[in-house]
């Protein structure tokens, strides 16, 4: 790459509607690959954890921008890895949204069962699945262990909630974690 | 002594709801950004092209918005750190039933379920009617649109 931001270009910002245009073709591009790429990996491994596939597939498209604007297509880099950002962050909250909400569960479930159920089966099927799994979840970790029917909180699982108590504490965090408890 | 005072009651008691103090301050950044926007591109007219590097900013804030609500939502009502902040309150519970009622209150299972239910009867998207829980319509098709997302994130239901 020649660097010199001389005269009419700069580093920052090139006034040049050629760029504009490149950046958002570009970039858009990129967006709708990193969604499939993502979504193939997925769908196809169990082997990485989805977050690690997430920031892997960010950073690849990241990299072919920058070979991309090395190659010497006309590209707004500020602009475009903007897009990219938005696109991928994007992606990723939605992801964690789908992954792990429990509310949007219900509403799956819901829906598959036709729009109606009861609260008896809600109860069931998704909100005590999803408790049991996360202690699993817990347990697995090593913050939790089991003691017969019950479960008593381990060595690193009081230092850990400690920590995260602090840190609540610092952000003025007072939360139970309820939704109907916003305070 | 005093000014602390006045800034805890001030941030912990009339800015204390999480999510309205997230919203807050990211419209305040938001507009920090537009205002500064406004006020340099009318000093270097011509050099620069502004409109695009207010929109590639604004991208930048709110991917940055977006990613610490993450974090932020996980901090506030997250379930597994929620259940292990409550574990921790009380060392160890005899049953999950016994788990539950610390974490939701008297009613257990069923008080986290219309808990987590609320936020879909605040989007409109179903309501109580006795002992069901039935979709709207508008919940329906959200329904649709969020299996089909869930399926092509190779998502198991």
């Amino acid at each position: 790459m020649g660097e010199d931001y001389s005269n009419n270009e700069s580093f920052f910002w090139d006034k040049n509607m050629t760029q504009v245009i490149g950046s958002l073709l570009v970039s858009g591009a990129l967006v709708i690959l990193h969604i499939i790429f993502v979504a193939n990996l997925l769908r196809k491994t169990n082997l990485l954890s989805p977050m690690i596939i997430h920031f892997v597939s960010s950073g690849v498209n990241l990299v072919v921008l920058l070979i991309l604007k090395d190659i010497g297509i006309p590209l707004n880099l500020w602009l475009s890895i903007s897009i990219l950002t938005f696109g991928c962050a994007s992606v990723l909250f939605l992801f964690g949204a789908l992954y792990k909400s429990l509310s949007i569960r219900q509403l799956l479930i819901t829906n598959m069962n036709g729009g109606r159920i009861s609260l008896d089966l809600l109860d069931s099927n998704v909100t005590q699945a999803s408790f049991s799994e996360r202690a699993e979840l817990l347990c697995k970790l090593g913050l939790v262990g089991r003691i017969g029917n019950g479960y008593a909180i381990s060595e690193a699982g009081i230092l850990l909630a400690q920590r995260i108590r602090t840190i609540r504490k610092i952000l003025g965090i007072t939360t139970n974690g309820l939704y109907g408890n916003n305070k | 002594m005093k000014i602390y005072n006045i800034f805890n009651k001030f941030y912990l008691s009339y800015w204390n709801p999480p999510g309205e103090r997230f919203k807050l301050f990211s419209l305040l950044i938001l507009a920090f950004w537009c205002s500064f926007c406004l006020i340099y591109s009318g000093s270097n007219k011509g050099d620069i092209d502004w409109v695009w590097i207010w929109i590639a900013g604004d991208l930048y804030i709110l991917s940055a918005i977006l990613v610490g609500f993450m974090f932020w939502s996980v901090l506030c009502w997250g379930f597994t750190l929620s259940m292990l902040l409550c574990l921790e309150k009380r060392k160890n519970v005899e049953s999950l039933q016994s788990w539950q009622v610390e974490y939701a209150g008297a009613i257990g299972i069923r008080g986290l379920s219309l808990d987590r239910a609320s936020i879909l009867i605040s989007f409109g998207f179903s309501s109580i009617e006795g002992n069901y829980l039935v979709l709207s319509k508008r919940g329906r098709s959200w329904g649709r649109i969020i299996q089909i997302m869930s399926r092509f994130f190779g998502i198991k239901i």
